[in-house]
């Protein structure tokens, strides 16, 4: 209801549409950069997520909408700058899941810190993809996947959420953000 | 150091952070459990599917000499699988994300390479599990 009426009160002004622009292209960037990173690809979905960055600190100083919308445009000129309509899938699966966990736990940020809240969605995120997966064929067993992906979003989601969170107080102290600070 | 680095302890971790975690190595002990349980059988088929059909079955246990081999799925799709004693792998392929490339060997039962793009499944079952059929694949 909070963010509902919050949102209300914020007119989609222009400084709001840059942000959102910004923001696509940066995880676009992220995307990429991280695609040429020799990174051992240990179970499906398992990934650095360095877009990740992006989702946590626009659910952070934007409005959920703005951050919602910043997901699905990453997620679909992703796949038409590489990938394919596979990739959608697998990003969308990975995505959502982890936005909306990110989003619930973000509400309580008073008991949760920051890179325990990327841990979760890091982790949410490979889930999503290796769900997906399973979906997509049908003989295929999650459980083997689950000790590498909790590694896995322990070590990266840790790190992901440190680099977040000084993002967003940078940006705070920017007073460049659209949104006023008003939940810390 | 400014104010912002100064209490990182309270910015890095906070009470309910340890809700997240025992959750996660929750998940971490229930995988483990299952894969090692799953370990301990003898066998070990590498079952390989493309497009729904199966086109090879070995058990990965019983391989002497090392052996690659192609499965062409029409349109330029391929995929070049070489198996070796206990563990398989895709060693070439025609998909744009190259991903069952990455993937690199599998050996545990239950593991499985998944290639989208051309519709190939490779899957390790454990030897009970080897009368049990693959009905059907969807995509």
């Amino acid at each position: 209801m909070a963010l509902r009426s919050r949102r209300k009160k914020t007119p989609l002004s222009v400084r709001r549409i840059t942000w959102i622009g910004v923001f696509v292209s940066q995880a676009l960037m992220l995307h990429g950069i991280e695609r040429l990173l020799p990174v051992p690809q240990l179970a499906p979905g398992v990934k650095l997520g360095l877009a990740n960055i992006i989702t946590l600190v626009a659910l952070s100083i934007l409005p959920w909408g703005d951050a919602w919308l910043i997901l699905l445009l990453r997620s679909f000129l992703g796949a038409l700058l590489g990938g394919g309509a596979s990739s959608v899938l697998f990003s969308l699966a990975g995505g959502i899941l982890s936005f909306l966990i990110m989003s619930a736990l973000l509400k309580y940020r008073h008991i949760f810190s920051t890179p325990a809240i990327s841990v979760a969605g890091a982790f949410c995120h490979n889930l999503g993809q290796i769900l997906m997966a399973g979906l997509v064929v049908e003989t295929f067993n999650i459980f083997v996947y689950f000790p590498i992906l909790v590694v896995s979003a322990l070590v990266t989601g840790f790190f992901i959420g440190v680099i977040s969170d000084l993002t967003v107080n940078a940006l705070k102290r920017s007073r460049l953000t659209p949104v006023a600070d008003d939940h810390h | 150091m400014n104010k912002y680095h100064r209490n990182w302890q309270n910015r890095y971790f906070k009470p309910g952070d340890l809700i997240i975690y025992t959750v996660l190595i929750a998940i971490f002990a229930l995988g483990t459990a299952i894969t090692v349980s799953g370990n301990k059988t003898a066998a070990s088929v590498a079952v390989v599917t493309s497009d729904g059909q199966e086109v090879h079955r070995v058990d990965l246990k019983k391989v002497k000499a090392p052996y690659e081999f192609t499965v062409e799925l029409g349109g330029g799709h391929y995929n070049t699988i070489r198996v070796e004693n206990g563990r398989i792998r895709v060693i070439e392929a025609s998909c744009p994300d190259q991903i069952d490339v990455k993937q690199g060997w599998i050996s545990l039962p239950y593991q499985s390479i998944i290639c989208l793009p051309n519709r190939l499944l490779i899957n390790i079952l454990p030897a009970q599990d080897e009368v049990e059929e693959i009905d059907g694949i969807a995509f």
